[in-house]
């Protein structure tokens, strides 16, 4: 599978995120415009979905993410500008390691095909010293999200 | 229609169904779920409302569904079939997201475009029914952009008297209105719009009797929902047989 390259200064801007909304997950994406990897922080409104219909969101926002959904819209534009690409969602998990969840892979399935098969998935868990990075991505040949590498670049 | 006539099918927008009862865009979603309706006695096939971007946010579960690019190729695969109508259905975040999306579906081969303006979705970015001006916008546009039909699929509670949104969907060219199968939906549209729309309900419809009914009260044509989702395709050869022993 081919490598995730992250800039640094992303890596760092997404494990503050993480930090700056614990003990609740964080999430946002990455987008590579001109070159440069362009961190978005997503509002995560778990939240405010699982104290207003705790049956229909039974996970509160430590363990579960949704992102505000014209925040979202406007980043799957930003992605397609010229010159523009979606590399990158990622979400922080608060509790345990970064892992790609049961629930992570339903929702980024539509009828068991990946919604956004370019796109990387990136777990950051800020529960651990140091913090723990981990990227996945849909694999045709096992039709699973596999990890792949993660290359750390300046 | 009328009841002395053996013929169950219905014209929508010039377009002649061979049945009169269709899937409503909802029920069937897959490849898997749409493939087998072909075969079955439907009048149309109604695809899943379509958007730009795949869509699986959890607070708008109805809208979700894989991108309009995955559902593209699967109208040109109905259509290849030389089966029934294919009728896409879109929802936009924007005007121009709609009138793309209706000139992609319609150059794929769909017969008309349902725009879905009653997803909450709709409501929180187009805000169609905010004032009369967004919605003359809208549907103006996008029945412009596209080379077939557009018919409009409206809210369950409609923000606009009925006479209003009637004067701007036949000013903008839309004459095809989705509505639910009710008292504040069907009849009150059929009583309050005007004349010139061929009107599709929805819901409520589990046997051939309640098509004729919503037939009897100015319908063209039904759209089935929870009927389907429990007997499958099948429930279109039921609803036709039900429908002869209602007319003898």
């Amino acid at each position: 599978m081919e490598v995730l390259r992250l800039a640094r200064a992303a890596l760092d801007a997404i494990f503050a995120h993480a930090r700056a909304t614990h003990p609740e997950e964080c999430c946002g994406a990455v987008v590579v415009a001109d070159g440069r990897d362009v961190v978005h922080r997503f509002t995560n409104i778990q939240g405010r979905l699982h104290a207003a219909d705790p049956q229909a969101y039974p996970r509160d926002a430590p363990t579960a993410y949704t992102p505000e959904p014209k925040e979202l819209l406007a980043v799957l534009r930003a992605g397609e500008r010229p010159g523009a690409r979606l590399a990158v969602f990622y979400h922080s998990h608060t509790r345990g390691g970064a892992y790609f969840s049961g629930e992570d892979r339903a929702r980024a399935l539509f009828d068991d095909e990946p919604a956004y098969p370019d796109v990387t998935y990136l777990v950051v868990s800020d529960a651990r010293t140091p913090a723990e990075a981990r990227a996945f991505r849909w694999d045709d040949a096992s039709r699973d999200f596999v990890e792949v590498p993660l290359e750390i670049v300046p | 229609m009328t009841a002395r006539s053996a013929d169950l099918g219905t014209t929508i927008a010039g377009v002649r169904l061979p049945f009169c009862a269709m899937n409503a865009h909802e029920v069937a979603s897959s490849p898997q779920e749409l493939r087998p309706l072909v075969t079955s006695r439907t009048g149309a096939i109604v695809l899943r409302t379509a958007t730009v971007h795949p869509f699986l946010h959890p607070e708008f579960r109805s809208l979700h569904n894989p991108g309009y690019d995955k559902l593209v190729p699967l109208v040109r695969e109905l259509v290849a079939t030389g089966g029934p109508p294919v009728v896409a259905s879109i929802a936009g975040s924007s005007v121009e997201e709609y009138v793309f999306l209706a000139r992609v579906f319609a150059e794929a081969g769909a017969a008309w475009v349902e725009a879905n303006l009653a997803d909450p979705w709709v409501a929180a970015t187009v805000a169609p029914f905010e004032e009369p001006g967004a919605l003359r916008e809208l549907a103006t546009r996008t029945a412009s952009a596209a080379p077939v039909p557009v018919a409009a699929r409206i809210p369950e509670r409609m923000p606009l008297p009925y006479a209003r949104l009637g004067d701007v969907l036949r000013d903008a060219g839309v004459r095809v209105v989705v509505v639910r199968n009710d008292f504040a939906g069907l009849e009150k549209f059929i009583l309050e719009a005007g004349a010139g729309f061929d009107v599709i309900a929805v819901g409520g419809i589990h046997s051939g009797y309640d098509v004729r009914r919503a037939l009897a009260k100015g319908a063209r044509a039904v759209q089935v929902r929870s009927a389907l989702v429990e007997e499958g395709p099948g429930v279109f050869a039921r609803l036709e047989r039900e429908m002869r022993m209602a007319r003898s």
